[in-house]
């Protein structure tokens, strides 16, 4: 700082980067330029000194004007530490010219960074299955659970966002009188029993309702996942206004959803609508040309699982819930989808033990604020392909318009509430969905409601009567739903659908 | 625009191959537009005020030396625009609210406006450039006379956001040199941009993440994991800004240009006065250029000398950032160069021999404990007000004893969370990190370091790039220094 005072070590150090090429501007600006000869001695004699002055009250403030101010010219970087630089410009005077070999460190780096991408994309080494996910989060869990089997093929899937989910799991909480962990409970039992109920038919759910699920999410879960051996009967998708118009959301690529279903297949073909935005598409692009890149969430959480497995068993031992519970307090915004076993328990409810009306208008009022109408008629895109995609695989949609409370609903300007709704009925029909639409049902009142938006198990609870009533009589819903022969479940790809199946890596 | 984004990936390639493709008279207006392209990026209303201030400037100094007689009056006309400008923007709310406080203390309650200033990104930069312009003109060097060359001197993207503060004297004559374009212009300068953004991704986020958690919840943790994460929070700033440097001046050495190093292994000084020659150099010999030496430097009864040196620090603590802990760091600062100095004395005085005082234990105690007074600077720097500073440093200081008398690993808080590793990790990381500055300084005087091998810098690079391209975060935080 402003004292300078003499370096214990004689000899003038480094920046650790300090070192190599003096460009040619500087060198010129050293040889011809410097004109003040107290600087040229300075530059020559810096190897001894900082500066003497620091003893001396008087030669140390003179000393310091003179490196200042009158020396400046004569090294660019001398008007820093002058030990420091100057040292440095004069050891650069010696160097050598540089060799030709020198000139191409750069090029041939980056050569070589290409060849080894190259080889890494050729042979995949490091690269784990897509469905590991780094840590478990409400999107993995319903991957995984989906996949692993554990209950055959559902014959009904459920879709939509947070709307969706919450009231599933608070009736099953209900119903079956037990603790539900939301996060890893995929299916609706009280929806089964009730239908079975109805019907006598008895048929298995899959709830791939997600927190903040949007119907581009839907269409990548209906593309990826809703196919084949588990491709079911009949989807239910449950939607509300904020699913095309959540003007929070940068792009459909912002979603947790988005970020691992996108690694289960190909998703150029959407690449427009995913990443309107042309840095998001150069993103995409440097993705796909550059192996590491592309594959660095699997590559780093590789890494960081090696590392783990060295210094986690010299650790003291640890409650899980502990940790977890710990980790969110001290970092409650690491990590936010992230979700752990027990974390998340729904319990039962009675109307005394009910949780109170919780007020999140604010937050929806930053949600609706000056709708953006390319996330709009984005998701209104993805809604209506997912529902062609579906009819192209034999499965029948049945579209829910999900109940809001009023106050949430004036939020909405009209004509975007009026879009919305003419969308949805019009999309359905001319789709050949199903349309049900609990939101004009009047079968809501605000005491069926948690907050302004979701439903809590009363309100569940009716919902899903509804829904077991309507798809119990719904033509198109119940042939999909009739048990078939063996060669009637068989699926005979469409040569779309061939052409689906190669695309997608999954 | 960001030096770790991704619009600087596209940016900095397309003015680089612009630059060297066209005729050396248009590649200073080249050079000005990409920098007023990379600032307002942000802002674009904000390219009015450095566009404003560097015309104001242009146009006033060169009155400094036209008036020989009146020379001080222009220059303390050119000084009060600049620092009227920056009070403005960035201590306005500071102002308002210490007034407001104040006023508090007896019983007065004030309404403060509510103003929407925002603070320009790399004003307090920008602005330390321009007084350093007058007051050179000041002393007699010359005033330039193109204003092109004076307008990218104050908005060369690269040292625009966060310095390094540059001397006009030493970048201007570089424009005016015609130069053709040479390989080692993008060996050197992408060894250093790669190199800056290891140092940014691979080191300072990750510790980032620790540093967060200690400094906003401290009654969290126990003394010694506090100690751990200060030390933490030394490396994660040093990384981060010396990592922005490292990118500036690589990016300023594509197109041939030179700009001032800012660190040089700051933590291993042996005293206080050392370390501020290592640490963000460029701004302390403008403070002690502009700043103590008007004050009157050294030159002048030891009392004073003193007070110049506190008031010197306590101001650039300010200039970090409008906050009294900014000003308590700068402060804390002053005291301990004052300190130093006193202490020098007392060893001449008392004779201690010369030996000891330069013996290697004597230097290695030196090193560490200055380390440990720059870390509880630190602290006032990295918390977010004086009372969690202080909440911090009492844990740190009176419970550091105790559980170290009685230690044992489960007291470590850190090494309760598994996830990020980071956190348990710290405890092998600050070591390393520690052990690699007597490293490096070691290497320096080693020829292979200095100059290593082809292959070794080539395989160094294509690592580099790999490491970052698999590690680099969706969202990277910011630069530290770019609040400033």
């Amino acid at each position: 700082m402003p004292e300078l005072v003499p370096d214990k070590g004689s000899k003038p150090r480094l920046d650790e980067h300090a070192r190599g090429t003096q460009p040619e501007h500087a060198d010129r600006i050293q040889t011809s330029n410097c004109v003040s000869p107290a600087s040229q001695n300075m530059v020559q004699s810096n190897s001894r000194s900082t500066s003497t002055l620091q003893s001396s009250p008087k030669a140390a403030c003179s000393d310091v004007v003179q490196s200042g101010p009158k020396a400046v010219c004569s090294d660019v970087v001398q008007s820093g530490p002058k030990a420091v630089c100057s040292g440095v410009a004069n050891r650069r005077r010696k160097e050598p010219a540089k060799t030709g070999r020198k000139r191409i460190v750069f090029a041939a780096a980056m050569l070589l960074f290409v060849a080894v991408n190259v080889i890494w994309a050729k042979t995949k080494f490091g690269v784990t299955s897509p469905t590991d996910f780094p840590y478990p989060t409400w999107t993995g869990t319903a991957i995984e659970d989906f996949l692993s089997n554990a209950k055959g093929r559902p014959q009904l899937a459920l879709l939509g966002s947070s709307l969706v989910l919450t009231p599933l799991g608070a009736v099953d909480a209900t119903y079956e009188q037990k603790r539900i962990d939301a996060p890893y409970h995929h299916y609706s039992h009280y929806f089964e029993d009730k239908f079975k109920e109805m019907t006598g038919q008895s048929i298995s759910t899959f709830d791939f309702a997600i927190p903040g699920e949007m119907p581009s999410d839907a269409y990548f879960i209906t593309k990826f996942l809703l196919k084949g051996e588990k491709r079911p009967d009949v989807v239910v998708y449950g939607v509300g206004p904020r699913d095309f118009m959540d003007n929070l959301l940068h792009n459909p690529a912002s979603t947790d959803p988005y970020e691992h279903i996108a690694r289960l297949g190909d998703i150029s073909d959407h690449i427009k609508l995913i990443a309107p935005d042309w840095l998001d598409r150069l993103n995409f692009a440097l993705a796909h040309s550059i192996f590491s890149y592309g594959h660095k969430t699997n590559l780093s959480c590789d890494f960081h699982r090696a590392i783990a497995d060295i210094l986690v068993p010299h650790l003291p031992e640890e409650t899980p819930s502990e940790e977890w519970e710990y980790r969110q307090m001290i970092m409650p915004n690491f990590r936010e989808s992230e979700v752990r076993p027990k974390v998340c328990e729904i319990t039962p409810t009675t109307p005394e033990t009910r949780h109170k009306f919780s007020d999140n208008i604010a937050e929806y009022k930053d949600r609706y604020r000056n709708l953006k109408w390319e996330t709009f008629l984005t998701q209104f895109q993805f809604f209506g392909e997912t529902l062609d995609l579906a009819r192209e695989r034999k499965i029948h949609v049945v579209v829910v318009s999900m109940p809001i409370t009023k106050p949430n609903r004036d939020l909405i300007s009209g004509l975007a509430w009026k879009l919305y709704k003419e969308n949805l009925r019009v999309l359905a029909q001319i789709k050949g969905a199903t349309f049900i639409d609990l939101e004009a049902s009047h079968a809501f009142n605000l005491s069926d409601f948690g907050d302004t938006v979701h439903l809590n198990s009363a309100g569940g609870h009716k919902m899903l009567n509804i829904l077991a009533r309507s798809i119990a009589n719904d033509n198109g819903s119940v042939t999909a739903l009739k048990p078939k022969s063996l060669d009637e479940t068989e699926i005979l790809p469409t040569p779309a659908m061939l052409a689906g199946l190669r695309e997608n890596r999954l | 625009m960001l030096f770790n984004s991704l619009q600087y990936l596209v940016f900095l390639p397309i003015v680089f191959l612009l630059f060297w493709l066209v005729p050396h008279k248009f590649r200073v207006p080249l050079l000005l537009v990409a920098s007023y392209v990379f600032y307002m990026s942000w802002k674009p209303i904000y390219g009015l005020l450095i566009f404003g201030l560097t015309l104001a400037n242009f146009l006033l100094v060169p009155f400094i030396a036209k008036h020989a007689d009146k020379k001080k009056l222009w220059l303390g006309i050119t000084i009060a625009v600049n620092l009227i400008t920056l009070g403005i923007f960035k201590y306005t709310y500071f102002a308002m609210n210490t007034v407001k406080d104040g006023l508090n203390l007896f019983g007065v309650n004030v309404r403060e406006p509510h103003l929407h200033i925002i603070l320009p990104l790399g004003i307090s930069f920008f602005v330390f450039e321009f007084i350093h312009y007058a007051f050179e003109v000041y002393r007699g060097k010359p005033a330039v006379k193109s204003f092109l060359q004076f307008a990218l001197f104050a908005s060369f993207f690269p040292t625009q956001i966060a310095g390094p503060i540059k001397r006009y004297q030493d970048f201007i004559p570089q424009l005016s040199v015609p130069s053709k374009f040479k390989w080692e212009y993008l060996d050197e300068g992408m060894q250093l941009i790669l190199m800056g953004l290891g140092k940014k991704v691979l080191i300072a986020d990750n510790l980032s993440l620790a540093v967060q958690a200690g400094f906003t919840h401290p009654e969290s943790f126990s003394a010694v994991d506090l100690w751990l994460i200060t030390y933490a929070f030394a490396f994660q700033i040093f990384f981060d800004f010396s990592g922005y440097t490292d990118i500036a001046r690589g990016s300023a050495m594509l197109f041939g240009y030179k700009v001032p190093i800012n660190f040089n292994l700051p933590y291993i000084a042996a005293n206080v006065s050392e370390f501020w020659q290592r640490w963000h150099i460029s701004l302390s010999t403008w403070l002690r250029d502009y700043l103590y030496i008007p004050l009157g430097g050294s030159k002048c009864p030891q009392w004073l000398n003193y007070r110049n040196l506190f008031i010197t620090m306590a101001l650039g603590g300010l200039w970090h950032g409008a906050a009294i802990h900014y000003l308590v760091w700068g402060a804390y600062q002053g005291i301990l160069l004052i300190a130093h100095k006193q202490y020098s004395t007392v060893l001449s005085q008392l004779g201690v021999p010369a030996n000891v005082i330069k013996s290697k234990w004597y230097h290695a105690m030196s090193v560490v404990f200055t380390f440990q007074l720059v870390c509880v600077g630190w602290v006032f720097f990295r918390a977010d007000d004086l009372r969690l500073a202080g909440v911090m440093l009492s844990k740190m200081f009176f419970q550091a004893p105790a559980e170290l008398l009685h230690f044992s690993a489960n007291q470590l808080a850190i090494l309760q969370i598994r996830d990020p590793l980071v956190f348990p990790a710290l405890i092998l990381i600050v070591p390393a990190l520690m052990i690699s500055h007597v490293v490096v300084n070691w290497l320096n005087d080693k020829a292979f370091y200095k100059n290593p091998p082809w292959a070794v810098q080539v395989c160094v690079m294509v690592l580099l790039m790999c490491a970052l391209t698999i590690f680099s975060p969706d969202n990277s935080p910011k630069f530290i220094y770019f609040q400033f």
